[in-house]
C-alpha cells in the first residue's frame, strides 16, 4: 500500500490537484489499484449555492478522468523504477480511446481506479483500465497513452526570442 | 491488388482488409480512408503517439511482439501488414 505521503513522493501533483489518495493494490509493471474520495470541500464545489440541484454535484468528468490519469502515472513510475524504465521525466497524457463514462460520481463516492499496463515502450507507456464506485464501473479506459519526456523540453528555452512548445513531439 | 504469400507453417495469409478494418476502427476513420500505402501521420493526420497506439493494439490482437525500433517504423497499413506477416510467419 502507498500513503498520501508516498503517493506525494512518486507524483509530481499537488493537492488539490493531486487526486489520488491511497494505492491498495501495485504490481510494478503490470496493474495497479488506487482510491480517491470525492468530498464536498473540492475546489470544484465552491461555486455551488445554497439552492444547488442534486445533479450539480456531479464529479467533473475531466477531473475523473485525470484522477484514473494519475493511477496510470503512479503505476508507470513504479514500473519504471523497478525497469530502470524513464524516471525524472515529465509524464503527459498524449492521447486516449475509448473513454466511457456509465454512472455519475457524487460526493461520498470513493474512486476505485483499476489500471493495467497495456504495453511499455522506451519513452511511451500505454494503460487500459477503469474506475469502480461501490463495485458499479463508473468510467472505462480503452487505452490512455502517457509521453515521457525530458523536462526540459518542455520548458521556455533560455534565449528571449525562442520558446519551446509544450507539445508532444 | 491482391497479396499473397506462402505459408509453410500452414497459417492463413493475414488479410488486407481485415487489418484495414482494425486500424480504421482504432483511428476512428472510414475504412475506405485508409488506403495500402496512406501514411498515417502524413495522410490521416493521426499523431505520433496515435500511430505508436494502432502497433501496440495489433500487437495484442495477433499475439505478437514488435522490437521498438520496428514498431516506430511502421507509420501505413502495408508495412503494418509486411511487419505483421513477417512476424507471424516466424512464430
Amino acid at each position: 500500500m502507498i500513503d498520501a505521503a508516498g503517493i506525494k513522493r512518486l507524483l509530481p501533483h499537488r493537492h488539490p490537484m493531486l487526486l489520488i489518495d491511497r494505492v491498495v493494490e501495485l504490481v510494478p509493471g503490470d496493474r495497479l489499484v488506487a482510491l480517491k474520495a470525492i468530498t464536498c470541500n473540492e475546489p470544484w464545489y465552491r461555486h455551488l449555492g445554497e439552492d444547488a440541484a442534486p445533479e450539480e454535484f456531479g464529479y467533473p468528468r475531466t477531473l475523473l478522468v485525470e484522477s484514473w490519469g494519475q493511477a496510470a502515472g503512479l503505476l508507470a513510475v513504479c514500473g519504471a523504477e523497478a525497469a530502470g524504465g524513464p524516471t525524472g521525466q515529465v509524464m503527459l497524457a498524449g492521447s486516449m480511446s475509448g473513454v466511457e463514462f456509465h454512472r455519475p460520481v457524487h460526493p461520498g463516492d470513493v474512486l476505485e481506479h483499476r489500471v493495467r499496463l497495456f504495453r511499455a515502450l522506451t519513452d511511451t507507456v500505454i494503460f487500459e483500465g477503469e474506475t469502480l464506485v461501490g463495485g458499479e464501473v463508473a468510467l472505462t479506459f480503452s487505452r490512455m497513452v502517457m509521453a515521457f519526456r525530458p523536462g526540459d523540453q518542455l520548458r521556455p528555452s533560455a534565449s528571449a526570442d525562442q520558446v519551446a512548445a509544450p507539445a508532444v513531439p | 491488388m491482391s497479396v499473397t504469400y506462402s505459408d509453410p507453417a500452414g497459417a492463413a495469409p493475414l488479410d488486407m482488409d481485415e487489418l484495414r478494418g482494425i486500424v480504421a476502427d482504432i483511428l476512428e476513420v472510414d475504412a475506405t480512408d485508409v488506403a495500402d500505402d496512406a501514411d498515417f501521420m502524413e495522410d490521416l493526420e493521426v499523431d505520433s503517439l496515435m500511430a505508436l497506439e494502432v502497433i501496440v493494439v495489433l500487437e495484442k490482437k495477433y499475439g505478437v511482439k514488435f522490437a521498438e525500433a520496428e514498431l516506430r517504423q511502421v507509420v501505413s497499413l502495408r508495412q503494418a501488414h509486411e511487419l505483421l506477416t513477417q512476424k507471424l510467419r516466424a512464430r
